[in-house]
């Protein structure tokens, strides 16, 4: 869903404090931030179904006490994996290009591989250069590409970012591959070709 | 208020109570678990202006706007030409993504037709729009390859009637002819009056226009004739509305040409950028529609409003005149060419037809005729996968249409399961006798089981597959339980790659992902047929030898088997190559994308060169007079590759009497010419791969260490769909791939000097492909095959400058001060290289 809006800048971010989104009076810096940059019109029910949800998925990026970027996520349950995704990243116009962005992305990252995502993913206009540069540079890959998606008509690159597993993970997985292939088994649903031959020899 | 029997009532005050009685707490409201994400990003809020279509402008009623005079009754001839050419404009911009409200009936004349009853070609006009709307919405739906995204079928509200299929010509069909049969006799009585202040040309072009639209509509009527599409007489009437646009391109008055177009660049995905030879101006012009509905007579974008369903509102963009006229010529350019399909006698030959008309990248109508005509159902034949008897058959091809398709979750708009897939194989321990009962063949004719080609031949069928695996019409359907079963379920797989391959490409690219699973089923279906008894003894009976070498340790799969991998691999890579016409690849990437493409096409290769060199035994007729497969020449470095020479000339090798002897020999020279076409692919993604590990040798690729994972994630994450849904190709592993390309011992220079090599072969390949017989006898291979020259021509010269830098900076710790570019622009999977001082 998320555009993202990242352009030339030549403001200053030093000095730039980040943090945590606290409770509902945060809410409206949000939407301000967002509505302001993104073409996307988002209702008080988009923000809130992220933000309630996931509070701790959302950052800000302050200069002094002027809210200047922020970033949107959510993680949730994807085909039996974790799976997290950036919905809304703004910088500021007058912000851009000093690397808060990447920073407000990487702190809700971390965010997310604490709580277990495999991978992460997000959408982002085809024709934005600046969001896709910094989400790549994050490791992020084109994985798909949307036909029509926003409602301008623009298409979307759908980017993902497969995250290394821990090794809980890894056994985790080894776990349900072995669960699977004794389901499958089971079930009688799929042979490996070399089983049959084997079989049949 | 009233108005059209709508009761509007002011429920502020229930707004308002329910709100105070809602809980303090905020964000009480989403509290409900069932309020997904896309519930939240459906929801409007009432009264903004960027959600609500109701605040977008100031409304009008239909009966308001006509009593302003926005839709005179009486118009002058080109006031009325003015309406019908808008209309057009309009025509086209539905077809290519805009709602019908928002469009064609934004029309005021065409929501109130009676109006202008007394106006013979307006009103005949009119009528002919609205059942092209419903003729067109019936093909898109039951072609089931087009998306919301691509096209908006959706009519609530509109005066427009739902198509209903009859054997019959209807009362609304009979009328609309005669209405345009009077219409165009009008016209031309207008024509054949003394000139006069230049009515000739307005009249001339009314009637061209009310002439097309009748052959437009004759033409799909005659695709859509119940139970057996008249073929021969859609494409006589598809070649007359061409005509006739064609004509009507050097005879319409163009005072409005470029009228109402802004600077707005056209959407990429225009069909008009395809490369069909459409040409124009204008066409790369846009007009958006707020701007320039209000110059248009009859014409209110906002009429409708009440009809437009209450989320955000998407953008329209009108196509101009002249967009719309080239949008309209390459609709029948591609129509016709879907329609040649009745050339179609192979599987080779239908899987050509697909191939080459996706990259049309044509409209949504013509690709969703193409895959209508493929339908058994559209030939009044059962649809296979119902057909099907295995047990585990769930799901049927082209179960839901379109319109009954529900949006995508916004969060994952990717597609759903595909319908159709294969079943899997029997996992029964003793995995063949006994049969399952359930997958028992149903005798009954269908395009599946019916093996003497009653349907039409170009449909997927038994008798479709089972000649380009090989083994002969008659003979299959003797072949036992498991072959049957193996047949059955590859119609189903081709079908729904013949679907997948006729869908938008972005919609191409992750159904050919989706579909591996059923590729993976069917190498199972087909390992099991391969060692069928009935099958091993068809083998021997007939003296067809297969190499038993074992790999691994296991036996290699017989023909079918072969056959399924050799395909399987195509899928993959047409699945890893439209990543590049996507622009999905960073050029950090390319090392892999074409290490791994170069390993699916030497998979494809060494299938096919098995399937070439151990044939079916021929036919019994054609043995006698039947040339002999000509020998592979065998060429060391300095004679480039080892290229199959090209095959006799198709009239000497056809001389065969008899359809089992005619399919042999077709099959053969298949096989022969997509070998030249995997060995040169082989050569030029070699190239790519080498080219590129030599330029990132010289430093030359940015690559800096992202800072949450490595390559291999990456490179997990470009490969990892394969790994569980196909055997063969045997999927890689991202060590397989640093062993692959491990450059040790080689330098920047040695690697570009082996990139230039490969690519001179391809050259070999190419003026050896061009200078034969057979690729003289298609034009459109020669004409890829003259791009393909000059990329591996332009390769070569800048790995040569590539390579003289490497040497001047060798041992001074430094790299190249140049950049590369990587141009798609000629072949849209293999770049062009450039190289650029960066001083």
């Amino acid at each position: 869903m998320a555009s993202s809006a990242f352009t030339d800048s030549t403001a200053s971010t030093s000095g730039v404090i980040y943090r945590q989104y606290r409770d509902e009076s945060d809410l409206p810096t949000v939407m301000h931030l967002i509505d302001n940059e993104l073409s996307e019109p988002y209702t008080i029910y988009t923000y809130r179904y992220f933000l309630h949800q996931w509070p701790k998925l959302c950052y800000f990026a302050y200069d002094g006490d002027k809210a200047f970027g922020t970033v949107v996520c959510k993680m949730d349950v994807h085909r039996d994996h974790m799976r997290g995704y950036v919905a809304m990243l703004v910088v500021d116009k007058a912000y851009r290009g000093k690397g808060a962005g990447s920073e407000l992305v990487k702190m809700a990252i971390r965010e997310m591989i604490q709580n277990g995502c495999e991978e992460v993913v997000l959408e982002a206009e085809v024709s934005n250069t600046g969001a896709l540069k910094l989400y790549q540079a994050l490791g992020f890959i084109r994985d798909k590409r949307l036909h029509r998606y926003y409602l301008n008509g623009v298409d979307a690159y759908r980017l993902k970012l497969l995250l290394p597993l821990t090794e809980e993970q890894e056994a985790l997985l080894r776990l349900k591959e072995q669960n699977c292939v004794s389901v499958d088994a089971s079930s009688g649903s799929v042979l490996t070709a070399s089983t049959q031959i084997e079989i049949k020899a | 208020m009233r108005e059209l029997n709508i009761e509007y009532i002011d429920i502020s005050p229930l707004l308002e109570k329910a709100a105070a009685a809602l809980p303090t707490d905020k964000g009480t409201v989403i509290h409900g678990e069932a309020f997904s994400l896309f519930e939240a990003m459906s929801a409007v809020e009432i009264g903004n202006p960027k959600m609500d279509v109701g605040m977008l402008a100031a409304p009008k009623t239909l009966d308001q706007l006509i009593a302003d005079g926005a839709a005179p009754a009486d118009l002058s001839p080109e006031q009325r030409l003015e309406v019908m050419e808008r209309l057009l404009q309009m025509e086209a911009t539905w077809q290519t993504g805009g709602s019908l409200a928002q469009t064609v009936f934004s029309c005021l004349y065409m929501l109130r037709t009676a109006r202008i009853a007394h106006d013979v070609c307006l009103h005949a006009y009119c009528m002919a729009v609205c059942r092209s709307c419903s003729l067109i919405r019936y093909i898109i739906m039951q072609g089931g390859v087009v998306e919301e995204e691509d096209c908006n079928i959706h009519m609530f509200g509109l005066p427009l009637n739902e198509y209903q299929p009859a054997i019959t010509p209807s009362v609304e069909e009979v009328q609309c002819f005669l209405q345009l049969e009077t219409a165009i006799a009008f016209c031309h009585t207008m024509v054949e009056k003394p000139e006069k202040e230049g009515h000739h040309v307005v009249w001339t072009a009314t009637r061209d226009l009310l002439s097309a639209k009748k052959d437009m509509i004759k033409g799909m009527d005659s695709i859509l004739r119940r139970g057996k599409p008249d073929i021969t007489s859609a494409l006589q009437h598809f070649s007359k509305a061409l005509s006739t646009l064609q004509q009507k391109d050097g005879s319409v008055p163009d005072t409005k040409m470029t009228e109402g177009c802004t600077s707005t660049s056209a959407s990429t995905s225009s069909p008009l950028n395809s490369k069909d030879g459409v040409q124009g101006e204008g066409m790369s012009k846009a007009s958006t529609k707020s701007a320039e509905a209000a110059e248009h007579l009859g014409f209110d974008d906002s009429v409708n409003r009440n009809l437009v369903i209450p989320s955000p509102p998407r953008a329209i963009k009108v196509m101009s005149r002249l967009e719309a006229r080239n949008y309209m010529l390459s609709l029948l350019k591609h129509l016709g060419q879907v329609l040649s399909i009745t050339s179609v006698t192979s599987y080779e030959a239908l899987h050509t037809f697909i191939l080459n008309f996706s990259c049309l990248k044509a409209a949504p109508l013509s690709r969703s005729v193409a895959h209508y005509l493929l339908l058994p159902q559209s030939w009044g034949l059962p649809d296979p996968a119902l057909a099907s008897p295995p047990a585990q058959q769930t799901e049927q091809r082209d179960g839901t249409s379109p319109s009954t398709t529900p949006p995508a979750d916004p969060a994952d708009p990717a597609d759903p399961v595909p319908e159709g897939s294969i079943s899997p194989a029997s996992s029964s321990p003793h995995p063949h006798p006994p049969t399952p009962a359930a997958a028992t063949p149903d005798t009954s004719p269908s395009p599946s089981t019916d093996l003497s080609g009653s349907a039409p031949h170009f449909i997927v069928s038994n008798a479709m597959i089972a000649t380009s695996c090989g083994i002969g019409v008659e003979e299959a359907s003797s072949l036992g339980p498991d072959v049957m079963m193996f047949l059955e379920q590859s119609v189903i797989a081709v079908g729904n790659w013949c679907q997948a391959m006729l869908m938008n490409p972005c919609r191409t690219r992750r159904r050919l992902r989706k579909a591996l699973g059923d590729w993976g089923n069917l190498f199972d279906h087909a390992i099991n047929a391969d060692f069928s008894p009935e099958f091993t003894a068809f083998m021997k009976r007939t003296g067809w030898s297969w190499p038993q070498e074992t790999i691994s340790g296991m036996p290699p799969p017989g023909p079918l088997g072969t056959w399924v991998e050799r395909e399987t691999a195509g899928s993959m890579l047409q699945h890893l190559l439209m990543g590049f016409q996507l622009e999905l690849y960073e050029a950090k990437e390319y090392i892999m994308m074409y290490w791994y493409c170069d390993v699916l096409c030497n998979c494809q290769k060494t299938a096919t060169k098995l399937l070439l060199d151990t044939p079916p035994p021929p036919p019994k007729q054609l043995s006698k007079a039947a040339p002999k497969l000509p020998a592979r020449k065998s060429g060391g470095k300095k004679n480039g590759p080892s290229v199959t020479p090209p095959p006799p000339a198709a009239s000497t090798t056809l001389q065969s009497d008899g359809p089992a002897q005619l399919a042999w020999e077709q099959r053969r020279l298949f096989l022969q010419r997509d070998m030249l076409r995997l060995e040169r692919t082989h050569f030029m993604m070699s190239g790519c791969m080498k080219a590129m590990l030599g330029i990132k040798e010289l430093g030359l690729v940015k690559a800096p260490q992202p800072p949450f994972n490595s390559m291999a994630q990456r490179f997990d994450q470009r490969f990892a769909a394969f790994h569980g849904a196909v055997v063969r190709p045997e999927p890689l592993t991202y060590v397989d791939f640093m062993a692959s390309v491990d450059t040790t011992g080689f330098d920047a220079s040695k690697l570009l000097q082996m990139a230039s090599e490969a690519f001179t072969v391809v050259r070999q390949i190419v003026k050896h492909e061009m200078s034969s017989a057979l690729a003289q006898q298609l034009p459109v291979d020669l004409m890829h095959l003259k791009d393909m020259d000059r990329v591996a021509g332009q390769n070569m010269l800048a790995c040569g400058v590539l390579a003289r830098a490497s040497s001047q900076v060798e041992g001074a710790a430094q790299q190249p001060t140049m950049n590369v570019i990587y141009d798609f622009t000629l072949l849209q999977v293999f770049p062009a290289l450039g190289v650029k001082s960066s001083k």
